[in-house]
């Protein structure tokens, strides 16, 4: 039994087009999954379906065999998966201290977790508005590290960074999937990222496909 | 972390918006808790009006039944004039009545006389009368023709007197026809003290603390067959004055000419007084809102003593009362109106500013979603805020409307106070020295009495009901407002959310 | 794109939020105008106060003056001037506020249906216990002996009045006139009798009776003059009247004018006993019959004295000055409070859009540009917002109007009845003691001198009010506001915002 799958899953906006097409894949733990594919496809919307931030039009979205609307999909989104937004989506009335720990009541991980993403101790106490785009996207990804859940789904976690920053988070998600066996799924436009995963799947006209290493 | 965290977070944090927040819900609080501070205010200057316009109601013998009359005979034999016999209203009986009527303000027993005055026992010469009538007759008697006939009636020359049990609390002083300008009033428990017109002072070089000297009319002793005339002595206390104009025949008729005392002086002198001083002619009752006289005297009337065979009658003076009923009413629900559409306004504003106040947090309702923080929770943290600084807000309305209302308290004219200054200002240095203290306390009560006995006064305040009222109803109004734009809320998907904000 | 074109484009497409602001200006302009309106007819209404405790000013011949009254052993004669129309004129004159004036005089006269014929019956209504045997007597008398001075006995009351709507009868309510029109001293051979006379005697409007002197005025040798004249109109009595004899009573009043007099009657004075004047607003009064006391005639050994009973009007004076004070707080209460809550919406509205005015900024529009975009916008919404309040505020005013007058009408009804006399269960009476506005009548309770309507409407100034003060409220609110904004280099701006 896959940890997450997709199972015939289709989807469209307004009922016309479709988006994603009868769709079925399956993803396990201790792995590192990348979507690619050209922009506006619907990479967006199969991580959200994946997280349960939507539904599917026809289909079903299975975690550990169990169709995730009967497992609750709040439940789902706080149990079983987290995210990393690409416009990081923080909360901007709390620090990053705070951020981190909205999903998870441990604030002791949270400070060297942040630390250990290179936030100094002051940072870590600021309005998160005031720290940088990359700052802020650390705190992104400590919170859905912090939120202890088997799968992590990605949008563009490098979207907005260096090359630099870049290879750091991707060594980060990597250590996450090899160190506490995590499902991480990212979707990105950077092929050094996915060259980094253990599969990468390519989205195209609303179809999934693997693509061979 | 919880929704208690997050609503604290949030709530010490953005600060400058929460601060507009908490400032608007508090003028709409304020405004809310004024509007219907001064609304009782108003209520209160419209029971003034009818209190000022003042009114009784009357307890008069029961003239009508004809087996109270009897016919005496004089001490020659003759027939004398028929008089009534039956019971008189008392003292007893206006207390008696005060005791089984809720919401009197006072009572005031009072008789008809008449009089001739003097000011010297020596020449005995009556006073002059102030000339008030207007017609012919009594041209004639200030004329030189009357002086030297001897067929004079001394009607004619004589003063009303009116005994009373306390001058103060005579209608024509609670109504306003009279005031007194120099001295004090007098009560019941006093002999040979009299309260005169200004007028009549004047015209006869008499001044507060001169003695004047009452005696019967002829006619009154004829009939008693008394021939000797005894002078009581009696010292003006208190001086009067007329407001308004009355038309009268005959100057003896005249207010002006009344002179105000007690059954007790009369009692030393005159054969007209009654056998017990406590009986006189009529009782006045007054109420503390005028708007009542008419139900009292419905209901005095059932009373065993009156109705058609009984010892008593009712009737009852409060014309203007019911003819300024309708502007005064209007008056009210104008006003009420107009506070209805304050606080309509007012749940209007606070709705709107507290639904889009939720609804821009759309994002952060998102990312909570995302998060996996569930509805309710998330609602939990929004009405904790709201909660929050509704109380804050409604706690500080609660200064600020006092304030409001102290400041319109100090912006109305108080009768009261007003009157107290009047009628110490006029009492001049000479006098107030030489009353003694009994007569001085006296004369601060009874002048107090006079004045302040009426109006009850206005005070703008904040009533605790009002208070729990505010906050229970604007906690309800926010939290309703906040559920709803909430419910609006969760009804996207959070996909949704978030993809309106990237 | 000008400021034009991004202020139509910001109202169009953010809907919502527009929609939500014009309602609030909307709101708040509404309650400012019924507020207004209110305090108007709040106003009105303490007027009403006043008018109903009516009041008036009297001049009259100095009659207490002594001097003036010719005493012989039958009686007396006032040989001091009596009041004229020329007189009223000239104190009319000297003041402003004033409702109308009357002069009138009384006398009594016989009336008939044709010259000659028998007298026209009246109520018969006095509360003296041979007062009807005098009247059927008399009318005996008359019929052997028409030179028969019993004829006072069944002659009517001629209230002669130089304008009856200002009589004090019609203006302190104890008559009302119910059909037809009041009468001016212009006119001749008019009259207004009481519908209860012209029922009795099945005349009507438009009918002529024919008065005459009774026998008492006539001399010896002297003939009766009779004179048509149209009765143009019928009075009510509210209440009954409180007199001995029937001749006397009010009911049997007859109301016309000395010209009408003067074409039948042996008295040709031209003068009248009194005259009453009336205030559009009683709490002038006071200062009327000063100003006239201070005129040439009414010195102290003048002809003629003012006197005025307005003590109800004084005693009420401050109660209703409390009144209008709170209320006064109340609406400057509502209004500040408007201007608050509006001025803290548009400033923050302006500052959530800091995001949109850097971009702006960086594009190169100019802060004025900016400012005039949003400056038009506020003005669009808030234009239209105060053009529909005035519909809106017009509607609470019909319905505040509404809710009253139907409240009056019952009120109204109540008064009206006359009161339970003694022949119920209970003695239960009421006395008008002391009343100058209506002495010969009692029971009375309608309201006195015509009230000044309520009405609760838009005043045309309140509304030119609203318009200049929301649009200076709001350019000044969004100015303000917009000032910090513009201080901020547009760097800061945007990197405030992502």
């Amino acid at each position: 039994m896959s940890l997450m799958e997709l199972s015939s899953v289709s989807y469209s906006y307004d009922g016309k087009k479709m988006v994603l097409t009868d769709i079925s894949a399956a993803f396990e733990e201790r792995k590192m999954y990348a979507i690619v594919g050209p922009s506006g496809c619907g990479k967006t919307t199969l991580l959200s379906l994946l997280g349960g931030l939507d539904t599917p039009s026809s289909g079903s979205v299975l975690f550990n065999g169990t169709d995730i609307k009967k497992i609750g999909l709040s439940a789902h989104r706080r149990d079983n998966v987290s995210f990393i937004f690409q416009n990081y989506n923080l909360i901007d009335y709390m620090t990053p201290l705070e951020n981190a720990s909205l999903s998870s009541a441990a604030k002791e991980s949270a400070l060297p977790m942040l630390t250990r993403l290179g936030l100094t101790q002051s940072e870590v106490k600021r309005n998160v508005l005031k720290l940088s785009g990359g700052q802020q996207q650390r705190v992104a990804i400590a919170r859905a590290l912090l939120a202890g859940t088997k799968v992590i789904l990605a949008d563009e976690p490098t979207g907005n960074v260096d090359d630099a920053m870049s290879e750091e988070i991707a060594g980060l998600l990597k250590e996450s999937v090899q160190e506490t066996g995590k499902c991480v799924i990212v979707v990105t436009h950077s092929t050094d990222l996915a060259a980094k995963a253990d599969t990468v799947f390519l989205l195209r006209n609303g179809i999934l496909q693997k693509q061979n290493m | 972390m919880s929704s208690f965290r997050r609503a604290f977070l949030y709530v010490t944090r953005k600060r400058t918006k929460n601060i507009i927040l908490l400032f608007i819900i508090f003028i709409v609080a304020t405004l809310a808790l004024s509007a219907i501070a001064l609304r009782s205010a108003v209520e209160t200057a419209q029971l003034n009006v009818r209190q000022a316009l003042g009114g009784y109601f009357a307890v008069s013998p029961n003239t009508e039944d004809s087996s109270k009359w009897e016919t005496p005979l004089n001490a020659d034999g003759t027939s004398g004039e028929r008089r009534f016999i039956g019971e008189m209203p008392s003292t007893a009986l206006a207390e008696s009545i005060s005791s089984q009527i809720d919401g009197l303000s006072g009572f005031s027993l009072s008789s008809s006389y008449r009089a001739r005055i003097c000011k010297d026992l020596n020449d005995k010469e009556d006073l002059s009368l102030v000339p008030c009538g207007n017609g012919y007759v009594d041209a004639r008697m200030q004329s030189d023709i009357y002086q030297s006939s001897v067929e004079a009636n001394d009607y004619y020359i004589s003063f009303g007197l009116q005994t009373c049990t306390n001058s103060s609390l005579d209608y024509n002083f609670v109504g306003k026809a009279l005031s007194l300008i120099e001295g004090r009033h007098i009560d019941a428990s006093e002999t040979g003290v009299a309260i005169i017109s200004e007028e009549l002072a004047e015209r006869n070089g008499l001044t507060i603390g001169d003695t004047i000297y009452l005696r019967d009319l002829d006619s009154s002793l004829k009939t008693s067959g008394k021939t000797e005339v005894e002078y009581a002595p009696v010292s003006i206390v208190g001086l009067f004055e007329l407001h308004g104009t009355y038309e009268n025949e005959f100057s003896c008729d005249g207010i002006e000419n009344m002179i105000f005392t007690t059954q007790n002086t009369l009692k030393s002198y005159s054969v007209d007084s009654p056998n017990d001083s406590d009986s006189y002619e009529n009782l006045y009752f007054y109420a503390e809102d005028p708007v009542e006289l008419e139900s009292m005297a419905e209901t005095l009337s059932t009373f065993p003593q009156f109705g058609r065979d009984g010892d008593f009658t009712v009737s009852i003076n409060n014309r203007s009362i019911l003819l300024v009923e309708g502007p005064l009413t209007n008056i009210n629900q104008l006003i009420t109106i107009l506070i209805l559409l304050v606080l309509i306004v007012g749940v209007i504003i606070l709705w709107l500013v507290l639904s889009s106040q939720i609804k821009s947090r759309i994002h952060e309702t998102g990312i909570f979603l995302s998060i996996g923080i569930g509805k309710a929770n998330i609602l939990l943290q929004y009405i904790i805020e709201i909660t929050v600084i509704t109380l804050i807000a409604c706690t500080i309305a609660v200064f600020s409307s006092n304030i409001i209302s102290k400041t319109a308290g100090n912006l109305l004219l108080q009768d009261t106070i007003a009157s107290v200054t009047e009628e110490q200002d006029v009492l001049s240095p000479a006098i107030s020295q030489s009353l003694d203290d009994s007569e001085e306390q006296n004369t601060q009560n009874s002048n107090n009495t006079a004045s302040t006995s009426l109006l009850t006064e206005i005070s703008v305040s904040i009533q605790a009901s009002d208070v729990l009222l505010l906050f229970i109803a604007v906690l309800l109004l926010a939290w309703l407002a906040v559920f709803i734009a909430s419910i609006s809320l969760f009804r996207l998907k959070p996909r949704e959310i978030l993809s309106k904000m990237s | 794109m000008s400021s034009f074109r991004r202020a139509f484009l910001y109202l169009k497409r953010k809907r919502i939020k527009t929609i939500i602001l014009f309602f609030l200006i909307l709101v708040l302009a509404t309650l400012s105008l019924s507020a207004l309106a209110l305090k108007d007819a709040i106003e009105t209404a303490q007027l009403n106060v006043r008018q109903v405790l009516g009041g008036y000013f009297t001049v009259e011949a100095n009659m207490t003056d002594s001097d003036k009254w010719l005493i012989n052993e039958y009686g007396g004669k006032y040989t001091g001037e009596m009041p004229t129309v020329d007189l009223a004129e000239s104190v009319a004159e000297n003041l402003d506020g004033l409702l109308g004036y009357n002069l009138y005089d009384t006398f009594k006269t016989r009336v008939s249906k044709e010259p000659g014929s028998y007298d026209l019956p009246f109520i018969i209504c006095g509360s003296n216990q041979f007062d009807a045997e005098f009247v059927s007597d008399a009318r005996s008398s008359v019929g052997s002996d028409p030179d028969s001075t019993d004829d006072y006995n069944i002659s009517f009351g001629a209230h002669l009045c130089t304008d009856s709507a200002f009589d004090y009868y019609f203006m302190s309510g104890g008559l009302t006139l119910v059909e037809g029109r009041h009468i001016k001293m212009e006119e001749t051979g008019v009259a207004i009798i009481g519908e209860e006379v012209a029922k009795l005697n099945g005349l009507k409007v438009g009918d002529t009776v024919y008065l005459r002197d009774p026998n008492l005025y006539l001399d010896s040798d002297e003939e009766p003059v009779y004179a048509p004249v149209t009765i143009v109109g019928l009075f009510k009595v509210n209440g009954r009247s409180n007199c001995e004899f029937s001749t006397d009573a009010v009911e049997n009043n007859i109301f016309t004018t000395q010209n009408t007099l003067q074409t039948y009657s042996v008295y040709k004075t031209g003068s009248y006993t009194k005259i009453h004047f009336y205030a559009e607003d009683p709490d002038e009064l006071e200062e009327m019959a000063e100003t006239v006391s201070a005129l040439p005639q009414f010195k102290d050994d003048g002809d003629f004295i003012v006197s005025l009973d307005n003590k109800e009007i004084l005693a009420v004076k401050k109660p209703l000055e409390n009144i209008h004070r709170l209320v006064m707080l109340l609406i400057v209460l509502i209004l500040m409070i408007g201007a608050v809550i509006l001025w803290l919406i548009l400033s923050s509205r302006i500052k959530e859009r800091i995001r949109e005015a850097g971009i702006l900024l960086s594009i190169g529009k100019g802060k004025g540009d900016i400012l005039l975009q949003y400056i038009l916008e506020i003005t669009a919404v808030t234009l239209v917002a105060c053009a529909v309040s005035i519909f809106s505020g017009g509607v609470i005013a019909k319905t505040a109007a509404n809710t009253m007058l139907e409240d009056t009408i019952t009120n109204v009804l109540e008064e009206q009845q006359p009161p339970q006399t003694s022949s119920s269960q209970s003695i239960f009476t009421y006395v008008i003691p002391d009343d100058l506005q209506n002495p010969d009548i009692v029971g009375n309770t309608a309201s006195t001198q015509p009230l000044t309507e309520i009405s609760v409407s838009i005043q045309a100034s309140d509304v030119l009010l609203l318009f200049i003060a929301a649009l200076l409220l709001a350019w000044l609110a969004v100015f303000i506001a917009s000032i910090p904004l513009f201080r901020l280099k547009p760097r800061e701006i945007l990197s405030k915002m992502s």
